[in-house]
């Protein structure tokens, strides 16, 4: 727990004074600004969980590879890995503290949205479901979890920063795009396969959490598959004692 | 407190250790000599706990380095040959992580760091980002690193690989300075260095340890240089006729002038066994003083380390072949 401590620390520090991160935050700031000025025309404040929404999936589908890219391709690269894996420190602790790390700092970053969602409120003259909004909130940070865990994996399995970036970036779009697709009543016959793969993929169980509703389901889809591809990334971080 | 038994690495079809078995005492200072390519970088990485070896076993402190890695790691403090460090980090930043992580405890944290800082002479970099450090700076902070703890063991990969003679030095002086604290393990291909800091010396080539026997061998070997006035050609012939001699040749002495007062010869004999040829020599030059022979010069040496590594390396070569 010491370690875990110590290592989030040192991500954080390392992350807080890295201008690319400063850069994803910029880009993630202007893209939720254009989506709020859009959402907000188009709603007129009907909704105000929907004006959040995009913070949740193309948000951090652009923004996570950014953060996660370096994490430990970087590592792998500079050769800094070996300094930490000779440390009296378990791989798992590495890999849950650079998650922690990234995670935090993403929340961060959300916390500015509340510059806007505080001006919104301002001129809102109806009365605000604060418990849906926590739950939009909540289902937001943890979409960004499942992308940075995801972003993390495949830094992992890269020595080169870009390279992990892109595929994360490429494939994460793929899933999410997927997703769009599969909740379509048009194009997917509703039924029973439409229901397996609305489950697997991410997109359904943020909407529930749009929705004002937290549903355990929900909650434990992201936590499995944020623990999951965590321990998969351990795996990939153990794999060279059994290469 | 390091002891490896037959430990074997191999990567797909390349063998880059082969059945290496040694044992470092508590409070020795090892060097580990080879070319490079040789398995010294290996070695270090399977003791670390970086990687696993792929048969043998490693014991430091104690503790089995494939099973009981977690403990050997707390017992070591390991620089590697690149020094990786985070670059976006101040020194004192670093230092602070690798303590926490090192399990040094809060209270006594601070007064670790300024000790290391102390020792590596890295006081006034504390507040600097490490990016912006030279590479002999870094060297120092990879250093001060290995120190956090204290360690019982160091190992360190080429900890002067890199830097110019006048830090090579200082390293040199910090490495003396903390040998009394710890059992150190320490790669390099710079013979001198070896020369200057280490009690112990063990050569690697090609994955295989020269044994110990065959070193101190070459320990024992003695040459005898001599310089000397008269008909070079001659001299050598009646130098190679002597029965104490097994070998002379020519050799040139560095620096010195060869012109004037009768032409200086050099020579290097290697004796037979291990005879003394000094009496022989003088009654020789004696006994020509005549044709102009005289005996200018004449020294007993042991083997350079640089000798005793070439003809250990070369001789392992001869054998394979």
């Amino acid at each position: 727990m010491r370690n875990f401590v110590a290592l989030t620390r040192r991500e954080l520090l390392s992350v807080y004074v890295s201008p690319l991160a400063y850069g994803a935050a910029a880009v993630f700031m202007f893209l939720f600004g254009a989506f709020f000025v859009v959402q907000f025309a188009r709603l007129k404040l009907v909704e105000v969980t929907a004006v959040v929404e995009p913070l949740g999936h193309i948000l951090p589908a652009l923004v996570a590879p950014v953060l996660t890219m370096r994490l430990l391709a970087e590592e792998r690269r500079m050769g800094t890995l070996e300094m930490l894996m000779t440390a009296p420190v378990g791989d798992l602790e590495v890999v849950l503290a650079k998650f922690f790390g990234v995670w935090i700092f993403y929340a961060s970053m959300v916390a500015l949205t509340a510059a806007h969602v505080g001006a919104m409120l301002w001129f809102y003259d109806g009365s605000v479901d604060w418990g849906g909004f926590a739950a939009g909130y909540l289902g937001m940070l943890l979409m960004a979890g499942l992308f940075l865990a995801y972003g993390l994996f495949v830094s992992s399995l890269f020595e080169s920063p870009i390279l992990a970036a892109l595929i994360a970036f490429v494939s994460g779009l793929l899933v999410l795009m997927a997703g769009f697709l599969i909740s379509s009543p048009v194009l997917v016959k509703p039924g029973l396969q439409q229901d397996i793969l609305n489950f697997l993929m991410p997109f359904k169980h943020y909407a529930t959490f749009l929705q004002g509703v937290v549903d355990t389901r929900d909650l434990v889809y992201f936590a499995a598959s944020i623990a999951y591809l965590l321990f998969l990334t351990t795996k990939v971080v153990e794999s060279r004692k059994w290469r | 407190m390091i002891e490896l038994q037959d430990l074997t690495k191999r990567y797909g079809d390349l063998t880059a250790l082969d059945g290496v078995s040694f044992k470092v005492e508590p409070g020795e200072v090892v060097g580990f000599l080879g070319v490079n390519g040789a398995g010294k970088s290996t070695t270090l990485r399977i003791l670390s706990g970086f990687i696993p070896a792929t048969s043998g076993t490693a014991r430091l402190a104690g503790h089995d380095v494939f099973r009981d890695s977690l403990a050997v790691r707390r017992s070591i403090g390991y620089l590697p040959e690149t020094v990786p460090l985070y670059p976006e980090l101040r020194v004192s930043e670093y230092l602070g992580f690798r303590a926490r992580i090192k399990g040094v405890p809060g209270a006594r944290r601070a007064g670790e760091l300024d000790r290391v800082l102390e020792l590596c002479k890295l006081g006034e970099r504390r507040r600097q980002t490490i990016g912006t450090l030279s590479r002999g700076l870094r060297q120092r902070v990879g250093l001060a690193d290995a120190l956090l703890g204290p360690p019982q063991i160091l190992l360190l990969d080429e900890p002067t690989s890199g830097l110019d003679p006048l830090q090579r030095l200082e390293v040199r002086a910090l490495l003396n300075a903390c040998k009394r604290q710890h059992t150190v393990l320490l790669s390099t291909h710079i013979l001198s260095e070896v020369e200057a800091t280490c009690h112990r010396v063990l050569i690697l080539h090609r994955g295989r340890l020269v044994p110990d026997e065959e070193v101190a061998r070459l320990r024992q070997v003695r040459r005898f240089t001599l310089a000397f006035a008269g008909p070079e050609a001659a001299v050598l012939e009646s130098l190679r006729g002597l029965k104490e001699v097994e070998r002379a040749e020519a050799a040139k002495e560095p620096g010195v002038e060869e012109e004037g007062e009768g032409a200086q010869g050099h020579a290097e004999l290697e004796p037979r066994e291990s005879q003394d040829p000094r009496d022989a020599l003088v009654s020789l030059f004696a006994a020509r003083r005549g044709e102009g022979w005289r005996l200018l010069e004449l020294r007993r040496r042991t083997l350079s380390l640089e000798e005793i590594f070439a003809r250990a390396t070369g001789d392992a070569e001869d054998r394979r072949a």
